[in-house]
């Protein structure tokens, strides 16, 4: 018995490992083709990357701003409760600009686009690979690295940035009627606090980390599917991979942004 | 005359049981050679033609003078520009309309600029009476017309050779026979497989092969 879970746990460890050497060819070939981009389709991979952010981005906005909307509530009801409970109402604005702004909002956004958009992506391509449309283009001299994945990993990068910035305002809104109707706290305080709390820089943060989760979002979910064997059974396969991938990478990026800020 | 295709003791790497013993090929430019055999032999076949497929084959196989499974990638898109491809499945892609899966093989290849190839394009679905179908998805397509389509995607870039596989056999004769004499005007050099009769195919082929359990064989109409 322990003999089998040791096996188990070096074949877990090796497949890990071919995996990861797998990931890492593939991003070295997503970098080489970002430089051998042929001239001639900018103006189509241009309309490319505006359809994936009209659908992650545009269309996702009532969907993230719902959700955004009710985060801010729960999380400044129950923050600023608390906080006046113990005195600490001065505090409240630097709770919610590390909290939601810095790090929920985020995360948050980057899980959504994951179960709208990731799976989306993952289950496109795993199914182009069923049905051969990768194997044809590819037998026409097109690198499936600029036509299905380099337009989908700026346009998911650009989406959740914006997607996050839109998030953070919407809960912070949504918790100042909170804080207002329930809470009794005034206006001012509230801006006051927040204020005191957060610096443009944090905007260019959380624009970056959007940034940074969307485009590794979108790479992970678009390897996954590339890799999709030829059977049908390989597409919710794949979009399982892409979404558990893309889950710890997020959240590995919002650790280490963490860290970051609270080390230097 | 030279050889378009020249492949000696070829076999794939990865074991096929259809295909335990080496076979050898030649194509010469302006012959259309057809080869009647199984869909597993003319997948494997038609995939190391291409490149497709890793590992490189035992044995050699040459496409234009040219290596296919020994090019480095970039080589090989660059390599493959040169070649029109119809596999099974077709590989249509299905969310663009017609008239785009001709043009993004072009624009993205790098061979036309996206004007370009929507005048090449049209030409060519024009030429194989889809001119009315531009805006429909694949799907959207009967059958016979799909199969059209992708011939049309092959010949789009103007290519050297031509690699079909078991094309057309969802057409009526009459139309087979003149979609492939078009094929054949626009590309006279040409591998094509098939997995049954086709009286239009054997009619245009310069050579005719069968590829069973005994091996490649020149076969004859009556044979094949």
């Amino acid at each position: 018995m322990l003999l089998d879970a040791i096996a188990a746990t070096g074949q877990g460890a090796r497949g890990l490992g071919a995996s990861s050497a797998v990931l890492t060819r593939f991003a070295g070939a997503v970098v080489r083709a970002t430089w051998s981009y042929p001239r001639t389709a900018y103006r189509l991979w241009w309309r490319s990357v505006t359809n994936q952010v009209r659908f992650t981005a545009a269309d996702a906005i009532p969907f993230v701003g719902t959700v955004a909307v009710a985060v801010g509530g729960i999380v400044i009801v129950e923050a600023s409760a608390q906080a006046v409970r113990f005195g600490l109402s001065d505090t409240l604005g630097r709770l919610l600009a590390s909290v939601v702004v810095r790090e929920l909002g985020p995360l948050l956004t980057a899980i959504l686009v994951i179960g709208r958009s990731g799976t989306a992506i993952a289950a496109e391509l795993a199914a182009c690979r069923v049905y051969g449309e990768t194997d044809a283009l590819e037998a026409m001299g097109v690198n499936p690295l600029h036509y299905f994945v380099l337009p989908r990993i700026l346009g998911v990068g650009i989406s959740v940035a914006a997607l996050t910035l839109l998030f953070d305002a919407v809960t912070l809104s949504s918790g100042l009627l909170a804080a207002r109707l329930i809470q009794k706290i005034s206006l001012a305080d509230y801006v006051g606090s927040l204020r005191l709390a957060m610096q443009p820089w944090d905007i260019v943060e959380v624009s970056i980390k959007g940034m940074i989760a969307g485009m590794g979002i979108a790479a992970l979910c678009s390897f996954e599917g590339l890799r999709a064997g030829r059977a049908p059974t390989e597409i919710p396969r794949a979009v399982t991979r892409g979404v558990v991938a893309s889950l710890l990478f997020v959240v590995g990026l919002a650790g280490l942004f963490a860290v970051v800020r609270y080390t230097r | 005359m030279t050889a378009a295709i020249s492949a000696t003791q070829l076999k794939p790497r990865l074991p096929l049981a259809e295909w335990p013993d080496p076979v050898s090929l030649e194509v010469d430019e302006g012959g259309w050679v057809v080869i009647r055999t199984t869909p597993a032999r003319s997948g494997a076949l038609l995939r190391l033609c291409v490149g497709l497929d890793e590992p490189a084959p035992h044995g050699n196989i040459e496409l234009l003078g040219h290596r296919p499974g020994q090019l480095r990638r970039d080589a090989a898109f660059h390599f493959r520009r040169a070649l029109g491809v119809a596999l099974q499945p077709d590989g249509l892609v299905s969310n663009l309309p017609m008239l785009r899966n001709l043009v993004v093989p072009l624009v993205y290849s790098g061979q036309r600029s996206p004007d370009e190839a929507d005048r090449r394009a049209r030409a060519v679905l024009d030429a194989l009476h889809l001119g009315d179908w531009t805006d429909a998805r694949p799907s959207e397509l009967p059958p016979d017309l799909r199969q059209v389509a992708a011939l049309a995607r092959a010949l789009a870039p103007e290519p050297k050779l031509l690699l079909l596989e078991d094309p057309l056999n969802a057409v009526r004769s009459r139309q087979a026979l003149e979609v492939l004499e078009y094929c054949k005007r626009q590309v006279p050099t040409a591998l094509v497989t098939v997995f049954r009769r086709s009286e239009p195919l054997y009619d245009l082929a310069d050579a005719l092969m069968l590829w069973d359990a005994r091996g490649l064989v020149a076969a004859t109409e009556g044979v094949a």
